[in-house]
């Protein structure tokens, strides 16, 4: 018996759990098949590629590292940081919109009240 | 038109609002408008008792959230000057002539009352982050302010209806000389005496403050919208 990496199971363990969840959606009519299929092949493509050795020392190669899973981690740090400003942007546009609201709401109660007067 | 966010200020604002001149050389009416910034005590009723036009926001926005809607107000009621005024007392009603002045005179499109030019009575610890703010918002916007801080300023017609607020919170003071620079508008200061109480101590910008305003624009200079 081969010897298997043993975060490659915990990553297809998970990869299991992950996909289930949007099965589960799927069958809760909260996903379409369109989705469904997506993440089917996404987390089962992952699943794949994690098996594949040596599939990052390219990558590796390409950025001076030595091992692939260093590449990986800085791959994987800047798709956070980018994530994360992503979601910055989005709270700022959100509360910016949520001012507008309360404005135009606002606005229109007084001059609701003011009608009458005039 | 004097604006006057408020936030919880129900002990206060009566007087204030009360302490506002009910004529100025050269204007033919006064509207005090109060922006209830969500206010969970009785701001609104007391300052609609005292005659000001009270605007109601149904959830707190913040001062920048607050003042944007009084621009917005002015604008759709056609006033010709704006006056921001804060709401705990630190202001000195006798300055707003001296703040109108300018403007009535077709001087400048935003006067800025500073208190720094005479900083008696302002903490020490005050001074000294007011400073590091304006030397910041210079950094930043190009524009040099004795106080960058101050809630005291008018605005000229073109002022208000093209400065275009964003922010929501304390960090639209800066938002302000950015859109001076943005606009080219002409701005002077004006020396305005401060009114240190207790209680406009407590209510007014700790200097921790300062930092976390300083990212947030920052922030915004970097990534704008």
């Amino acid at each position: 018996m081969p010897e298997i990496a043993s975060i490659k199971i915990i990553f297809t363990v998970f990869a299991i759990f992950a996909w289930s969840r949007a099965f589960i959606r799927f069958q809760k009519r909260l996903m379409n098949i369109k989705e469904l299929i997506f993440w089917s092949i996404l987390w089962g493509g992952l699943t794949v590629l994690v098996f594949i050795p040596g599939k990052t020392d390219f990558l590796a190669r390409l950025l001076g590292m030595k091992r692939g899973i260093d590449a990986m981690f800085f791959f994987g740090i800047i798709v956070l940081f980018y994530a994360v400003y992503r979601l910055y942007a989005k709270a700022n546009n959100l509360e910016y919109e949520l001012t507008q609201l309360v404005r135009k709401i606002a606005i229109q109660n007084t001059e609701k009240n003011n009608q009458p007067k005039a | 038109m004097i604006l006057i966010p408020a936030f919880n200020e129900e002990k206060v604002i009566g007087s204030v609002i009360e302490t506002l001149p009910k004529n100025l050389p050269g204007i033919n009416t006064i509207e005090t408008v109060v922006v209830n910034d969500g206010s969970s005590d009785k701001t609104a009723q007391i300052a609609k008792e005292k005659g000001a036009t009270v605007i109601s926001h149904p959830i707190n926005r913040g001062l920048g959230g607050a003042l944007g809607t009084g621009f917005e107000y002015a604008r759709r009621n056609n006033h010709d000057l704006l006056i921001t005024f804060d709401a705990d007392g630190q202001h000195n009603a006798e300055n707003i002539k001296a703040v109108v002045k300018p403007l009535a005179e077709k001087k400048a499109d935003v006067v800025i009352g500073s208190r720094l030019v005479n900083p008696k009575g302002m903490p020490w610890y005050r001074i000294v982050g007011n400073f590091g703010l304006n030397l910041f918002t210079f950094l930043f916007y190009w524009v040099w302010t004795t106080d960058s801080q101050s809630g005291f300023r008018g605005f000229s017609r073109k002022a208000f209806q093209e400065i275009r607020i964003a922010s929501d919170r304390m960090e639209v003071s800066s938002e302000f000389f950015h859109e001076i620079g943005r606009l080219q508008l002409r701005m002077i200061e004006v020396p305005i005496t401060a009114i240190y109480t207790e209680y406009s101590l407590a209510k007014g910008q700790r200097n921790l403050n300062a930092f976390k305003i300083i990212f947030k624009v920052a922030l915004k200079r970097i990534f704008p919208k």
